[in-house]
Formats: structure tokens, sequence, C-alpha cells
């Protein structure tokens, strides 16, 4: 790691083992729940759209 | 009030029929007396409706061991002729008020536990595990000598005797023995090994008390004491009996039933009531019971018990038993994401449900088909994985197909347009 730029701090979006495997090698972590959003057929993605 | 506004006063009104339920065991009666539409000639078997001729061979064999049962057929042969000359009537068991556990198979002679909720005044009927025979007759649609002598005994010597108990006492209240029960580690799916136990605390004095024969007694007591997982099937009338008040709730998109008949697999929805939305019955993952089974071996989803897990147990409760879920590997932490993610397609909590791997939050209730397609998380339902054979083969989870939710929304836009 370039001494200039520190020990890294880092935001992780999405799949918790990234997080933990960051965490078990004592790297500063926050950890943000997301999942790619759900894509599903055109009629049903508009039906969601109306009734959600 | 705008559609949203109309489907989310018609959810909670559905799930409140669920979370301010009051579910008592009030009866026992045979099936011709307590579930409602079961006539003579007349056989109700687990899952969506489907023919006898596209049956798995455990639904068709259980057709032919009912004629045998009730005495319509004198061998296999007549009994396949009968069938095949449309002289009996085949039905869905969840589209009456019971729940077909396994294969389900359920005719007029069947001694039921009838479990009424005492706030809506619905009352559903289930079948007991048969003793010796666990699945038996109706779980796994076997029938022989034994097979039907033990039912004889049940239904001339044993349920009487719980009967006469039952009405004594005035009920038994299930709610109380399921929350209770799911913080010594069931979920009251796959595992009900504290339910049983305080179910035996709760009536065993009475059946004590009760001024017969000890050896009368002591046959009906270890009955219930050598039955493994006795209490399944009071949790799934309690289930079925909150569900049934949730029924044909205009406007709601919880969804109050899903199972498998091994071939297709089926869900209904609160607002669409008497309406089926199919897809390819999925398959199990779990743990064998056995490393001589394979996948092959190994059929799709069969049953409707999954019913508790849309009254908010089974894979919902997942981290109420982790002991459960670490038969399929999976660690502590893992059974409370499961029912955290669960709570993503979920209405609302039950305040009955309290669990200590939650730091007592409350476990998830009320799955709303909006949200499985907007999150494109599948409900987990926990259960017994049959082989093409039939009996157990081991146990473990599955998910509902998403098909069955993109079918159910459409047919609900169909319904409700706005």
């Amino acid at each position: 790691m370039n001494e200039a730029v520190g020990k890294p701090r880092v935001v992780n979006l999405g799949i918790q083992t990234f997080y933990d495997a960051l965490v078990w090698q004592g790297v500063e972590c926050v950890q943000i729940e997301w999942t790619p959003p759900v894509r599903q057929d055109e009629e049903t993605e508009a039906l969601l759209d109306q009734y959600l | 009030m705008d559609i949203r506004e109309k489907i989310s006063a018609a959810n909670e009104a559905a799930v409140h029929c669920v979370l301010d339920s009051d579910p008592w065991w009030v009866d026992v009666q045979p099936a011709g007396e307590c579930v409602e539409g079961l006539h003579d000639h007349m056989i109700l078997h687990s899952g969506p409706p489907i023919e006898y001729e596209d049956m798995v061979m455990l639904h068709r064999r259980g057709m032919v061991s009912a004629m045998l049962l009730e005495g319509w057929a004198k061998d296999e042969a007549e009994a396949v002729a009968r069938i095949r000359a449309g002289e009996v009537k085949i039905e869905s068991a969840l589209d009456h008020n019971t729940v077909g556990a396994g294969t389900g198979i359920i005719t007029r002679s069947v001694m039921m536990n009838v479990i009424e909720d005492r706030t809506s005044g619905r009352r559903a009927a289930t079948f007991p595990a048969e003793g010796p025979f666990q699945g038996g007759f109706c779980g796994w649609g076997l029938y022989s000598e034994g097979i039907a002598e033990n039912l004889r005994v049940m239904r001339e010597e044993l349920f009487p005797v719980l009967r006469e108990m039952l009405i004594r006492r005035g009920g038994l209240a299930i709610k109380p023995i399921l929350a209770e029960g799911m913080q010594m580690g069931d979920e009251n799916h796959t595992r009900q090994t504290a339910a049983d136990l305080l179910f035996d605390k709760q009536i065993l004095p009475d059946l004590f008390a009760m001024d017969l024969p000890k050896e009368q007694i002591l046959k009906v007591v270890r009955y219930l004491v050598e039955t493994p997982r006795f209490f399944h099937c009071y949790g799934q009338g309690a289930s079925r009996a909150a569900l049934l008040a949730a029924e044909g709730t205009p406007y709601a998109t919880m969804v109050t039933a899903v199972c498998g008949n091994g071939v297709q697999f089926g869900i209904k929805v609160a607002g669409l009531p008497g309406r089926w939305f199919l897809a390819p019955a999925p398959m199990m993952k779990g743990r064998y019971t056995s490393t001589h089974f394979t996948q092959k071996d190994q059929l799709p989803w069969i049953g409707d018990s999954c019913v508790v897990e849309c009254a908010g147990m089974g894979g919902f409760a997942a981290a109420a038993s982790p002991i459960t879920c670490n038969l399929r590997g999976m660690t502590l932490s893992e059974s409370i994401a499961q029912s955290r993610e669960m709570e993503r397609i979920s209405i609302s909590k039950n305040p009955a449900f309290p669990i200590p791997n939650l730091d007592f939050d409350c476990l998830p209730v009320g799955i709303d088909i909006r949200l499985v397609l907007k999150t494109g998380i599948s409900p987990a339902i926990h259960g017994g994985m049959f082989n093409y054979e039939g009996g157990l083969m081991g146990a473990g989870m599955a998910r509902v197909p998403m098909e069955c939710f993109q079918q159910a929304m459409k047919a609900f836009a169909a319904a409700y347009p706005q």
C-alpha cells in the first residue's frame, strides 16, 4: 500500500462476505446493504409501478 | 383512496386476521363432519387441484388407499377403474377448510382435530400423525391392514377419550404453545420438539384425572408421547383458521396458501378467493437421512404444510430455530438473516412471537405478492423431503416459484383495475 495514501478505508456495497473478509484483515470498512434492482417482465414492472 | 391506499388498508385487515387470531383446539370429529363440503365418495389431496392421470405415484397410491379404506373398492384394480370412471370426486384440501400435509389424503371417516379461531369464529380441521405409522394413510397415502386397524383404534379408542378430555377442559389454546415453543428452539414447521412437550404438559393432568381404566388412559398417553411432531397438525390448523378469515378480503395482496402436489406448485391470494396461481413444483434443498439417497430419488414439493409460513412460522421463523437450519448446514447468523430477509416481503411483524435470537424483535408475517416481485425475494418454506417411492428422505427448504406471484399480480390487476 502506498504510504502517501495511507490505510484504505472501504465502503462495501452489497455482498456481505466481502465486508467480512476486509474486517477480518483489519481494514476499516462500512457495509451498505444493496442488491441490484430486480427486473420482472415489462407488464409486471408496469403493474408494480401502479400498485406498489 | 387511491389503489395503493386501498391495498394497504386491505393488507392491514388481512394480516390482522393472523395477528389477532386466537386458535383453540375445540373438538375431534370425523372429517365428514368437520370438513366443509367433504361429501361421500370424495377424496381430498394436497397441493393445487390435479387430475388423477397427472398425479405423481404418491398421490395415485393415496387415491387407491382412500378407496380401499372407505370400502368404495375391494382391490386396487377396482379402485383405479372406479376413479377413472369418475365415480369419486377428487379435490384440493386447500379448497376446503383443511390442510393436506404430505400427500394430504382425506376422506370422510378420518378423524380430524378441529381448531377454532375464537376471534373470527372460523374453524379448520387437520389430521393428526398416525402414531407408529406417522405419515401413514393421510400424510404418505399408504394403506395396509395395519394402517386401517390403527385408524380404527384412533377413531374408536383414542379420539373419544381425547374428545371427552377436551370438552371437560373447555378446549386448549394453541397460540401460547406456538409462541413459547418458538422461544425454545422450534420454528413450528420442521421442528415441534418444544411444542410437543408443552402440549403434553397441558393435557396430561386432565387425561390422568379422567374416570377411566388406567390402561385405556395409558394407551392414549403412549400415542401422544410416542408420535414425533404430534403438535404439527395444531400449528397448521391454527394457521389455516386464521388465513381462512383473511380469504376474500377485497384488495388484499396477502398470500393465504402456498402448496405443492409434486407436479405443480400453487399460491392463493386473499383478494382473489378461489383462484390458484401455478408454476412447476420446486425441489427442496437440504439434508438426506441416508447417503444412499440422491436428488434423482427426490420428489418436487408435495404438501400443504407450508400454510404455517403464510402465518409467519417455518421458514419465516428460521431465527427461532437455528438447530433446524443447521440440519442443512446453516449457521446461527444465516438463520437470523433468513428471517430478516423474509421481513422484506412481509406486511407486518407478529407481536406474539418475540424471538431471543432477534434480540426479542418479532417474526415477520403476511407475504405481500407485490413485495416478493419488487424485491425478487421468494418466500422460504421449510419441510420434509419425500422420495418418489414414498416416505421421508430428509428435511430442507425450497423457495416458492416467482412465476406464481407474477401470475397473481396480473390477475389482481385484472380484478382490481385502477
